[in-house]
Parts: C-alpha cells; structure tokens; sequence
C-alpha cells in the first residue's frame, strides 16, 4: 500500500519462491529470494517453504517434514547439495545447519514437497536440494556478518530481580568464501562461524555437569565453527568434483531424538567425490563417492554417552540423454556407542529413472529402485505423469509405492534402541528410560498426489493440490515427559512402536505475475488423518492441520528490496506432554494455539550491489519455556546483515 | 461522534509519553497529506524532481530521557551525545542515528550503571512550515546495545546485552543560514526487553548540510 501512496515506479518484482512450471511440487528460491529474505541460516530455508512442517525444542535444531510426508521426530527427507546427496543424517537427527555452507553461497534452492526423484534416486518423503554458485573465472570473495537477536532480553530488569532468562537461538553469523577459476580449475574455500546462547535457567546445572570445559559469557554459548572446500575439473568430455566438510558444534544442549539434554560437542566431517565422464554420443557415466563421519561426544557426565557413526559407500550411473538413467550404489553404515552392541548396516540399490514423452502433452516419469539391506531385499516405484490437457491446463499425478525389510526396517532412529540405558545425575538431564517394544516388521509406504495448475489469465496462475499417503508399520518414538517432584525439570520414556494410518490432504496456491504490479503468491493446505491407530494419530497432531500463507518481494526503487511472507498454523499439540503441561502449565505445554508467523525484511544494496545491508524482523522460537513439544512460543527476532562481493 | 468521545478517552487516559507518541504519529500523517517533497533535510528548494543522496545532512546534538517509566525507579537518566546522519531517499529522507545513553543508578537501589549504544536507520518526511522553520518526522529501526557495569561478575549477569529498538521521531528545524540549521527534536522509543522499556528523547543540536561527493553518491546508488 505504501507504494501506492508514494507514486513510486515498481522496478521489479517476483514472488518469492514461485513454483516450478515444470514441475507443480517443486518449490524454487532463487538466490534473489533468498537474498531479499534476509534468512541466514540454513535452518531458516524451512521457514520459506510452503507445506514443510517445522518443529524445534530447543530452537537450535529443527526437525521439518515436507507436505505431511512422514512424522516430524524423524528426518526422512533428503538433502541434496549440487546433485549429490549429503548424508547429515545420523545419530538419530538431521542437523541441516551442521552443513557448512553459508545461505549466501547459493545460488538457488528447490524444495520438494512431494515424494520425488532427484539425484539419480527415490525420495519419497521430499528433498531440499540446494544449489552453490557458480565458480566464475577469475577470483570472488564473499564476506558475511550477521548480528542476531531475539526481543524479550531482560536488560537492566536482570538486576531489579523481576527478569532473569536470557536466550538467544540466533546470535552473530560471520562467514566468508573465497572462490578461484582459472582454465578447467576451480576452487572454493568456505568458513562459517555461528554463535547461539542457551538460558540462564539451566546454567547452573550445565556448570555442574560441564565442570570447567563449559564455555560461559553470561549464557552457555553454542559455538558452531565449520569449514568446506571445493575444486572442480572440467575437460571437453568429462567433469570432476570433490568436496570436503568440518563442522564442529559445542556445547549443544539437547539431543531431542534420545530424550538427552546434555552439553555437548558434536563433530560431522565428509569427503564427497562426483563426475560425469562421457562415454558415447548422449551417453554418459556418472560417479559418486562419499565418507560422512560424525561424532558426538564430551557429554559430561553421562558415563559412555559418546557415539560414533560413519557412512561412506558409492554409485555408479549410466545416463542417457532420452532412454533415461540406470545405476547401482552399495552404502555401508557404522555405529558404535560404548553402551550399545557396535552395527554395521549394508545396503545395496538399484536404480533405473526413464522419463518418457508418451503422447503430444504426456511426459512419464518411471522409476524404480531394487535395494538390499543386509539380505534382506525392497523395492520403491515411482512414477509421475505430467499432462497438457490443453492450453494453460496442466496436470500431474504422482504416486509412489516404498517397501521396506524388516532388516531395514530395523534401522532405528538413532540410539534408540532396545538395551540403551544410560544412567545420568537425578535432574533434567536424565535421559530417563528407552524402552523397543516393538519388533520392527516390514514398512509400507504410499502416495498418491494429484495437482492440476491453470493459468487464469497471462498475471494469474492457480493451482490445486489433493493428496493421500498411506504408512504401515512406521516406527515411531511416543514420548511420555514425566515431571520431577524435586526439580524444574523432567523425565523423559521413550518408547519405540510401530504406527498405521492415512492422510489426506489438499492444498490452493495463487501465484501472481504483475497482479497490482505486487506479484504476490497465497496458499492453504489442509490435512487430515483418517484410519490411524493410537501412535500414528499422536505423531502427525505434532503437524497444523491448516496451514496459510502469503509472500511478497518487491523493489520499490532501485537497489531497495521489501520482503514480506506470513504464515498461519493451526493449533497442534505432543500428547506426550499432556501430564507435564497438567502438573506445571506454567513450564510446559503439550499444545501449541493457532499463531502467525510474521517474516519482514528490508534491503538495500550499495555501490552496484557489492555491498548488502538487510534488516529483518522475524517470529522465531522464543524462551523460556523451550521443552517438548516445541515447547518455545514464537517471538520476534531482528537481524541486521552486512554482505559484501567483489 | 461515539468515536470521537472514546479517543478523547483514550487520549485522556494515556501517559504525556503516550500523547506524545500519538501527535508524532498525527504529524506524521498530516506530513504525509502535504503534497510529497523529496527534499532532503535542510534542502531549501524543495523541488519535485528526484534528488536521491544529492545531498548530507550531518546533525550533532545532546539528548536525554525526560519521561518516567518502572525503569526510573531504580535508575536515572544522564545526558550524552546524539548523531544524526541524513540523506534525501526518493521519497523523504533516510536517516541513520547514533546515540549514547547513560543511566546511573538511584541510591536507593541495589543495580548496576548501564550505557546504552543506539544505532538506529530511518525514514522521514521533511515540510517547510514558513521560510525559517521546518517540521519533520519518522520512523526508525535499530539496535540498543546495554553494557552494564558489573566488574566482570560474569556469574552474575550479562555484561552487555542487545535489543530490538523501534521509535517514532519529530523535529523542528530553524534554518540559520543555507547549509547550519538549529534543531529541537524528541523521540518516543520503545525497547524491546521482555519488560518493555519505553522511553521519550528530546534532542537539541546543530546541524550542517554539504554537497554530496560523487563517490558517496555512487556508494549510496
């Protein structure tokens, strides 16, 4: 409205985060949006996304599910980076921040809300896939610092006795990559260093626990200090990449998928390896290679509490320009936890894509994946049909169908495991009891999506989605918090069980193109669970039925960008926390109330876009009640960003 | 005429910080019925014609707290410095401000002294009201970064301590020559602490105007 009122020309303007025309479940950012959002950790993509549900306990490590796909306790997404699948996944939780990218080193990000196959593979409970720069010739030099801070400090009140929690999730962001291309050669050297607070409720016992290795300024500080690199080889025929990460974390607080709350040090390390050698006309064969190790370990006085998993394997593909694609991969998994048997997991795949044009208008993807874990043998078939039925009116229907092993079925969500015990001090930091109850069976998958898109007029583009999933013996982790008559805190059983149900949804998206020279996107989604047993019908009340949302970005003057984006979520709730919020309502609560979420940030550019100042103001999880489930209430946070290119 | 009677009592019923807001707020909104000047801060042509960062405004000044909150119980509010440096936006001005807040304790209270670094940017509307005196308002966005003196007693609290800051702003200005201007402004400001510290600034300062250089223009541009 105010642009109205100023008589100012609209330069440009673009929904940020529009759909892809190719494909109605892919959502694409471009390194403009992302820009413009002012977002700066990779957590942060969540919040973009329309159709993910996001949920966190601690404000620090967030678990998300893409359109109601799976549960939100257990990440089932993959996450590309480059064409190449990174394996963040382990011990129980994919930590996307561990990643040692910047925001700012994309170029672009897709966001697939529906079961998908990227990469060469299925991924039927839906993927980010996050896209670097371009390593141009010559040399580049990124540089990012980002003061964060949430409101509600307590300020001078700390000393007057009437306010005394002080948290900060999103605390200062500085990075920097520098990049180099010269001939066939390329180079990228990246680091990122981010700093979060915990509150002061809980450090007197991190001090207990941690004795002198805590770090303290005030509040316990999480310390994130990463590194990547990266070169490229590209010849007339052939294409090479390698990519090497370190992440190291202190002092994290929680470890939600064990019940743990424990200071910390958490470690990832990778190498990945990838090409494309061509081999005849349109034919070519691709490679992959990876090793992921993580580490979590120094948590204090958790005796034996430290834990170790690597993966590594590799895969090999043919690819034809029109037959389509056919490769084998074999991935190996170890885990070893001083209080648990040591495993080695095995797990072989056989993919073939082909994505033929069947008629004027009929474009068909088939997939299907052969895979092997430790002998015991599944299958995912994918399919999708992309119709023109006529002009402006597309259609597509996916449907997907994922069985799993009992062998592979096993593999549980991180240390869960029948066994675990782990003794620790009589507080909150108990991890209390892990029970396995269930003997983990074969798990089916289904969906079927339908989503039909119009192009109302050359400004107006709607689209309609409608959905069912189908889940078989899904295991899923039911948590029961237990308050402790003696502390603030609480204790957490855990139990493993299997769980059955169906939803169904459906979803309405308008995206504008010069609609009142705004350009604006709306959507809303609803899902609903039907034929589910106890657990599974607990699992997804952790996801708002209703969901609403509206985006805008628009540059009212030259090198002046405006970005806004709401979201509405209905009410959601963790049974799990019924007994906890009953008997301590003022420091746990099992339900979240319908809320908005307000993103809003503004931009200006200087000296022909080489230097970058954003202001943003954002709803983001908020103290002091920060337990299960998703025990912090929302409030606002404010970042100011300094960018800088050459 | 029902609503008219309810904002008398609403207007009634508010502190004179409040009211103060409110009429910042009225200006702001009659400012903005005026036909639109894109002016700059002391820029006494007042054509229409885009003059984007054409120009600085450089203002040095003196400020302090003049309304009293729960914060006061325990502290009170010094004098310090104030600096304002604006150029002219498409529409209105853009504004980054730079303060510095000092509040000591009361002897009756057992708080530590604190300092406060504003760092704010904002936006604003500028009108001549005769050829003399100019009326201008705004809003601003920022940062209020509090130290407090607690001789590293790190067990204690935090030593320093970061909050969202949003204001609203008005000012007069008296032109003394083309480019020296005298200015008498306040500020109702809001910090966002979970016990909101909401406080009005009143300013006085002195305030110079120049030419832009071209490389600052092609910085700003």
């Amino acid at each position: 409205m105010l642009l109205f009122v100023l008589n100012l020309p609209v330069l440009t303007a673009g929904p940020s985060g529009a759909h892809s025309s190719d494909d109605p479940t892919v959502q694409v950012f471009s390194a403009e949006d992302l820009v413009a959002s002012g977002v700066y950790h990779l957590s942060d993509l969540f919040w973009l996304a329309d159709d993910w549900a996001v949920q966190s306990v601690d404000g620090y490590d967030w678990s998300a599910s893409a359109g109601g796909l799976a549960p939100l306790q257990r990440a089932d997404w993959l996450l590309v980076v480059d064409g190449q699948p990174v394996h963040l996944q382990a011990l129980g939780r994919q930590h996307i921040d561990q990643l040692p990218l910047r925001v700012d080193d994309l170029t672009a990000v897709e966001v697939h809300t529906g079961p998908t196959w990227i990469a060469g593979r299925p991924a039927l409970q839906g993927a980010l896939h996050l896209k670097s720069r371009a390593l141009d010739a010559g040399l580049g030099v990124y540089g990012q610092v980002t003061p964060g801070s949430e409101i509600g400090d307590p300020g001078p009140f700390e000393f007057t006795g009437e306010d005394d929690t002080n948290v900060d999730r999103k605390g200062p962001l500085l990075g920097a990559t520098g990049t180099a291309a010269y001939g066939p050669a390329a180079l990228r050297l990246g680091i990122k260093s981010d700093e979060r607070h915990a509150d002061n409720f809980i450090r007197p016992r991190v001090r207990t626990l941690c004795r002198s290795d805590c770090i303290f300024r005030g509040a316990p500080v999480m310390r994130q200090t990463s590194l990547h690199a990266e070169t490229r080889l590209r010849t007339a025929s052939t294409t090479h990449r390698v990519r090497a990460y370190d992440s190291q974390m202190d002092e994290q607080l929680f470890f939600e998928s064990a019940g743990l709350e424990v200071p910390s040090t958490t470690r990832f390390r990778a190498v990945q390896g990838m090409g494309t050698v061509a081999v005849a006309d349109r034919t070519s064969l691709d490679y992959e290679a990876d090793l992921a190790d993580h580490r979590l370990d120094r948590v204090a006085d958790l005796p034996g509490f430290d834990a170790h998993e690597q993966a590594w394997g590799g895969r090999v593909a043919l690819r034809h320009a029109q037959l389509g694609t056919a490769g084998a991969e074999v991935r190996w998994r170890d885990t070893a936890a001083p209080t648990l048997p040591n495993r080695r997991h095995r797990t072989s795949q056989v993919h073939v894509h082909t994505l033929p044009r069947l008629a004027a208008g009929w474009q068909q993807h088939l997939g299907l994946t052969l895979s092997e874990t430790d002998g015991a043998v599944g299958f995912t078939a994918f399919t999708s049909a992309r119709l023109r039925l006529r002009e402006g009116h597309h259609t597509s229907i996916t449907t997907s169908l994922d069985y799993r092993p009992p062998a592979a079925s096993a593999d549980l969500p991180g240390l869960l495991r029948a066994g675990l015990t782990v003794t620790g001090p009589t507080d909150r930091f108990d991890p209390g009891r892990v029970v396995v109850e269930a003997s983990p069976a074969r798990a089916t998958r289904a969906v079927a999506d339908l989503h039909h898109t119009v192009q109302a007029s050359p400004h107006l583009r709607l689209s309609g989605t409608a959905g069912w999933r189908l889940f078989d013996g899904l295991l899923l982790t039911r948590t029961v918090a237990e308050p402790q008559p003696t502390n603030p805190g609480l204790r957490t059983s855990l139990t493993v069980t299997e769980g059955r149900g169906q939803v169904i949804r459906g979803g309405l998206r308008a995206e504008g193109s010069r609609v009142l020279r705004l350009q604006p996107r709306l959507f809303a989604r609803y899902q609903h669970v039907i034929a589910a047993d106890e657990a599974f019908t607990e699992a997804w009340e952790a996801q708002p039925a209703w969901q609403l949302g509206a985006a805008l970005r628009v540059m009212p003057v030259e090198r002046l960008t405006l970005f806004a984006r709401v979201l509405y979520e209905s009410r959601h709730r963790w049974p799990g926390y019924a007994e906890a919020a009953t008997e301590a309502p003022s420091q746990f609560t099992d339900t979240l109330p319908p809320r908005w979420r307000v993103h809003l940030t503004a931009q200006k550019q200087f000296f022909r876009d080489h230097f970058r100042f954003s202001v943003s103001l954002r709803d983001v999880a908020d103290k002091p009640i920060r337990y299960h489930p998703a025990g912090a209430p929302i409030d606002m946070g404010f970042f100011v960003s300094v960018q800088a290119r050459w | 005429m029902y609503r008219m009677r309810q904002w008398v009592r609403w207007v009634a019923g508010c502190g004179a910080y409040r009211l103060m807001y409110s009429l910042m707020i009225a200006g702001l909104m009659a400012l903005w019925g005026l036909p639109t000047a894109t002016a700059a801060p002391g820029d006494t042509t007042h054509t229409n014609a885009p003059r984007a960062y054409q120009s600085v405004s450089v203002q040095a000044g003196v400020t302090t707290n003049v309304n009293r909150t729960r914060l006061h119980e325990d502290w009170q509010p010094g004098v310090g410095p104030q600096m304002v440096v604006a150029v002219p936006f498409y529409a209105g001005y853009l504004e980054t401000v730079a303060a510095y807040h000092i509040y000591r304790p009361r002897a009756s209270a057992d708080v530590p002294a604190f300092q406060a670094l504003m760092l704010q940017l904002g936006w604003g509307l500028e009108r001549p009201l005769t050829s003399w005196l100019t009326v201008g308002g705004g809003v601003r966005i920022g940062n209020y970064g509090m130290g407090f003196d607690v001789n590293g007693d790190l067990e204690r609290a935090e030593v320093n301590e970061s909050e969202l800051v949003t204001a609203l702003a008005g000012r007069f200005t008296v032109h003394v020559s083309d480019r020296w201007r005298v200015v008498a402004a306040s500020s109702y400001q809001r910090t966002f602490t979970r016990i909101r510290m909401d406080l009005v600034y009143t300013t006085v300062g002195v305030q110079y105007t120049f030419d832009s250089p071209s490389w600052l223009q092609t910085f700003l541009r």
